[in-house]
C-alpha cells in the first residue's frame, strides 16, 4: 500500500538536503578559513568565493520551496515546526558563510608574520572553537537534539572569553595599527560565527518539539 | 470601499516581505498545454432561471484543475456541463461555445453517451451499484462490447490496481459492490470510472464524505493517474485543492439587487499557487482567507 | 422529583420519568399489544377453522381427480382436480398477460413519463381501476369477450388480470421510484442510454419488490370469484383447453359447495378452500425465495 503524501514527503526530504548542503559548506570551510587567515595563503579565497555564489543561489531557492510548501500543503505539527525552523535557519547560514568568506579575506590584508604569537594562539583557539561549535550545531540539526542548544551556550561563553584576551591583546599596541584594525575585525567575526552556531541550535528546540511527557508508573 | 481597504493591506503586506526571484528551478510551472476543454461566454439555464453566467476558461491535458467557490456559485453545474450529465435535468440549457479538444460538445449530431464514455465521472457520494464488485468494474466495458472473460478480468485487475484497491478486495470479487466501506466504495467508483479507459475524468467532491485517511488515499491516487488522465474536481476543501491541484478556478455568486436573482460567475482563474498565494481580485482574497463564506 | 436543596451541588434526575408519564407510556404500550392480539385472533381463528375442517377433506384423489361429483356424493368420490388445474391455469395465464404489461406500464410512468400528458392519465386510469369492484371486471369481460366467443378460461384469465394489472403496475411504480437516482446517474456517467440504464441497474436493483409485488397480485388473483362467475360459468369436469369451454376454478367451486346442505359437499367445500389457502402459501414462499436471491447483492 502506497504511504499517503508521498509527494509531500519527497519535497521535505529536499529541503532538508538543501539545508544540510547549506551547513556543509559552512563547516568545511571554516577552517580552512582560518587557515588561510593565519597563512595568509589567498587560493582558498577562490574557492570560497565560488562557494558563496553557490550559497547565494541556495538561500532563494531553499526559501522558496518552503514557501511553496507552506501554501500548499498546510502543514501542521512537525512538519509545520520543521518548515518554519528551515526559513529561520537559513538566513543565519548564509550570514555565516559570509563571515567565513570576510575571515578568509583578511590574508590579502595582513600578512602571517606580522601577528604577534600571542595574537595568533588566540586566533587559532577560536579558529578551533569556532569549527568545533559549529560542528555541534550541525548534529544538533540532525539529530533534532534539544540538548545540544544548552552545550552549545556554554561554549560560547568561552568564545567570549577568548574574545576578550584577543581585544585585551590587540589593545596592547604591540603590532601595527593596520593589522590590530583587521584583527578587531576577525575577533568580531569569529564571535558572530559562535553567535550563529548557538541560535541554531535554539533554533532546534523548537523544531524538536514538546518533551514527551513519561506515562506515569 | 472594501476593495480599497483590501488593496491597502496587500500594499503594506508587500513592503514588509521583500519578494524574492522565484528560480527558474520551480519544476511544476507549465504556462502551456494541450487545451482539452474551451469553455467560451458559456452560460447554463433551468428553464428561465440563469445558474452560471458567462463562463470562459480552458482546462489542460493532464492536469488537475479544481473548481472552488461558495455554496451556489455553479461550479458543480459546470462540471457537469462538460459530460452533458445536465442533459438529465429537465429544462436545463447551456448557451455558448464549450469544446472538448476542438469539438463542439452541444452540437446538434452529437450523442450524448458517446460524450460520456470519453468524459468519466465520480460523484460525491459513492455509488456502487447492487451487483458484485467485478460487476460494477465490468459494467463499462461490457457496455462497449467487451465479452471475452479474459479481457474482462484483466481489466478488472488493472483498473482496481490503479485505483488502489486491488490488494483489498481480490479475494472477493464477487461480493456485493454494496458491503465496502465508504473510501473502498469511492474508490470502486473511480476504478468503475476508470475500467472504460476514458480521457478526462470529472470529479464532484469525490472526498466529502470521507475520513483524512481514505481522502489521502484518493489524492494519492489523482496524482499517479494524473499523467495518463486530465482530471477536473470540485471541492470545498481549500487545502485539497492546493495539495491537489495544478490550476484553480475560483467561482462566486453573482447577486442582481434589482431582480432579487442570484447566478454563479468566474471569478479568477489561475495557477493553484498563484491562486493561493497571490490572488488578484479581492473576492479571490476574501474567500480563500475564510473572510467569506 | 428533585428539589435543590443546595444551589451550590445541583444534582440532575437522570431517574425513569416518574408519575402519570411512566403509566401513560405502559397504558399505551399494553394497548399497543392488546391491539396486535385482536388482530391475530381473526386470522388465527380463520386458519385454524379451515385446516381442521379442510384436512379431512384433503387426498391425493381430492386433489387430482377430474371429476367433480354432484353435490349429494359424499367425500371421497371424486375430487377437485377440475378446480385446481382451472386454477391454475387461467392465474398463469392472467399472470402472464398482467405482470409484463404491468412492469412496462410502470417502467414508463416512472423513466419516460415524467409529467406528461399520456403519463398522468395512465397513472390516474390505473388508481381508477384499483378501486374498480371486481365484479364490475368480470362484466367487462362478459360484455366485450364471452358475448362474442362465448365462456372460455381465457375469458375468466382476461378478467383477472384486469385486476391484476393495476396492482402491478401500482407497485412495480413504487419499487422503481425507491431505486435511488445516484444509481442511474453513476450508469449514465459510463455512457448508457436510458434503455441500458433502465435494463441493466434500474431493473435489476428493484427487482425484488417487483416479483414480490406480482406474487402478491398473483395470489389476490386466486382467490378472486366474482370476475369468473360470468366469463368461466361452471363445469365439473377439468378442461385442460384454456381457450375454449366453460372452466371451473376453486373459489368458484368454494362458493358452489359451500351453500349447498349435503355434508359432503360441504366437506368438499372445505377441502378447496384449504387447497386455495396453501396454494397461496406456497406462492408467498416462493415470492420470498426468489426476493432473497435477487436482492444478495444489496446487502
Amino acid at each position: 500500500m502506497v504511504e499517503p503524501r508521498q509527494e509531500f514527503e519527497r519535497d521535505l526530504e529536499a529541503i532538508e538536503a538543501k539545508v544540510i548542503e547549506l551547513f556543509a559548506m559552512v563547516a568545511e570551510d571554516l577552517p580552512g578559513a582560518t587557515q588561510a587567515l593565519l597563512t595568509g595563503n589567498n587560493d582558498v579565497l577562490q574557492a570560497l568565493t565560488e562557494r558563496e555564489q553557490l550559497i547565494n543561489a541556495l538561500y532563494p531557492e531553499i526559501e522558496e520551496l518552503v514557501n511553496r510548501e507552506i501554501l500548499l500543503q498546510a502543514p501542521v505539527a512537525s512538519d509545520l515546526r520543521f518548515l518554519l525552523s528551515v526559513l529561520r535557519i537559513v538566513p543565519e547560514l548564509e550570514r555565516s558563510h559570509d563571515l567565513v568568506v570576510q575571515i578568509a579575506s583578511r590574508a590579502n590584508h595582513i600578512l602571517g608574520e606580522d601577528l604577534s604569537p600571542r595574537t595568533r594562539g588566540i586566533v587559532e583557539r577560536m579558529g578551533a572553537l569556532a569549527s568545533e561549535m559549529w560542528r555541534q550545531s550541525v548534529d544538533s540539526w540532525y539529530q533534532r537534539d534539544r540538548s545540544a542548544a544548552l552545550a552549545l551556550e556554554e561554549r560560547d561563553d568561552e568564545m567570549d572569553e577568548l574574545h576578550a584576551s584577543l581585544v585585551a591583546e590587540l589593545a596592547s599596541g604591540r603590532m601595527a595599527l593596520p593589522v590590530t584594525m583587521e584583527m578587531t575585525l576577525v575577533a568580531r567575526f569569529y564571535e558572530r560565527l559562535a553567535d550563529h552556531a548557538v541560535n541554531i541550535a535554539r533554533r532546534v528546540v523548537y523544531l524538536a518539539g514538546p518533551v514527551k511527557e513519561k506515562p506515569a508508573g | 470601499m472594501e476593495e480599497q481597504q483590501d488593496q491597502l493591506k496587500l500594499q503594506q503586506d508587500q513592503e514588509v516581505l521583500p519578494k524574492l526571484a522565484v528560480p527558474d528551478t520551480a519544476p511544476r510551472d507549465k504556462f502551456t498545454g494541450t487545451p482539452v476543454f474551451d469553455v467560451t461566454n458559456g452560460s447554463i439555464y433551468y428553464g428561465s432561471f440563469r445558474a452560471v453566467t458567462d463562463v470562459s476558461l480552458s482546462i489542460y491535458e493532464n492536469e488537475i484543475t479544481a473548481f472552488i467557490g461558495p455554496s451556489g456559485c455553479g461550479k458543480t453545474t459546470v462540471l457537469r456541463t462538460l459530460n452533458r450529465m445536465n442533459d438529465l435535468i429537465v429544462g436545463a440549457r447551456v448557451e455558448g461555445d464549450f469544446r472538448y479538444r476542438g469539438m463542439s460538445l452541444y452540437a446538434g449530431n452529437v450523442s450524448p453517451t458517446a460524450v460520456r464514455r470519453r468524459i468519466g465521472m465520480v460523484f460525491q457520494k459513492a455509488n456502487p451499484f447492487p451487483k458484485s464488485i467485478y460487476d460494477n468494474i465490468a459494467y463499462g466495458p461490457r457496455i462497449n462490447g467487451t465479452r471475452n472473460k479474459g479481457k474482462l478480468d484483466e481489466i478488472v485487475e488493472r483498473s482496481l490496481k490503479q485505483a488502489a484497491l486491488w490488494d483489498e478486495v481480490k479475494d472477493r470479487l464477487n461480493k456485493s459492490g454494496l458491503g465496502l466501506s465508504g473510501g473502498q466504495a469511492q474508490r470502486l467508483c473511480i476504478a468503475r470510472t476508470l475500467a472504460v479507459e476514458p480521457d478526462v475524468v470529472l470529479m464532484d467532491e469525490p472526498c466529502s464524505a470521507l475520513d483524512p485517511i481514505a481522502t489521502g488515499r484518493i489524492e494519492d491516487l489523482m496524482h499517479e493517474i494524473k499523467s495518463r488522465y486530465t482530471i477536473v474536481i470540485v471541492t470545498h476543501n481549500m487545502q485539497q485543492a492546493t495539495r491537489v491541484s495544478d490550476r484553480t478556478a475560483f467561482y462566486s455568486v453573482l447577486r442582481d439587487e434589482k431582480s432579487d436573482t442570484r447566478t454563479g460567475v468566474l471569478v479568477e482563474y489561475g495557477q493553484t499557487a498563484q491562486i493561493f498565494g497571490d490572488p488578484q481580485d479581492s473576492r479571490t482574497q476574501a474567500y480563500v482567507t475564510g473572510r467569506v463564506g | 422529583m428533585t428539589v435543590a436543596s443546595d444551589p451550590a451541588a445541583r444534582t440532575v434526575d437522570l431517574r425513569e420519568p416518574s408519575g402519570w408519564r411512566r403509566s401513560k407510556n405502559r397504558i399505551m404500550t399494553v394497548l399497543m399489544y392488546v391491539a396486535f392480539v385482536i388482530v391475530l385472533i381473526p386470522l388465527g381463528f380463520v386458519l385454524v377453522t379451515v385446516v381442521a375442517k379442510g384436512a379431512s377433506a384433503i387426498s391425493w384423489q381430492f386433489l387430482t381427480n377430474g371429476t367433480i361429483p354432484p353435490n349429494v356424493m359424499p367425500l371421497g368420490v371424486g375430487g377437485m382436480g377440475a378446480a385446481v388445474v382451472g386454477t391454475i391455469e387461467i392465474t398463469a395465464f392472467a399472470a402472464l398477460i398482467a405482470i409484463p404489461l404491468g412492469v412496462l406500464g410502470a417502467i414508463y410512468l416512472n423513466e419516460y413519463g415524467g409529467k406528461g400528458i399520456l403519463a398522468r392519465l395512465v397513472s390516474f386510469l390505473s388508481d381508477v381501476m384499483t378501486g374498480v369492484p371486481s365484479i364490475i371486471m368480470g362484466l367487462f369481460i362478459y360484455l366485450i369477450w364471452v358475448v362474442h366467443f362465448g365462456y372460455s378460461g381465457l375469458a375468466g384469465s382476461f378478467a383477472l388480470a384486469c385486476l391484476m394489472l393495476p396492482i402491478v403496475i401500482r407497485s412495480t411504480y413504487e419499487m422503481l421510484r425507491l431505486v435511488p437516482d445516484s444509481l442511474r446517474e453513476g450508469s449514465y456517467a459510463l455512457g448508457s442510454t436510458k434503455a441500458r440504464v433502465t435494463l441493466t441497474v434500474v431493473l435489476p436493483a428493484a427487482i425484488g419488490g417487483i416479483v414480490s409485488g406480482a406474487l402478491l397480485a398473483v395470489a389476490r388473483a386466486a382467490g378472486e370469484t366474482a370476475p369468473l362467475l360470468f366469463t368461466i360459468l361452471t363445469v365439473e369436469a377439468t378442461n385442460k383447453n384454456l381457450f375454449s369451454g366453460p372452466n371451473t376454478a376453486l373459489p368458484e367451486q368454494i362458493f358452489v359447495n359451500a351453500q349447498s346442505p349435503y355434508v359432503g359437499a360441504q366437506a368438499r367445500a372445505w377441502g378447496a378452500a384449504l387447497t386455495l389457502i396453501a396454494i397461496t402459501f406456497i406462492l408467498m414462499i416462493v415470492a420470498r425465495i426468489v426476493t432473497a436471491r435477487f436482492t444478495r447483492y444489496t446487502r
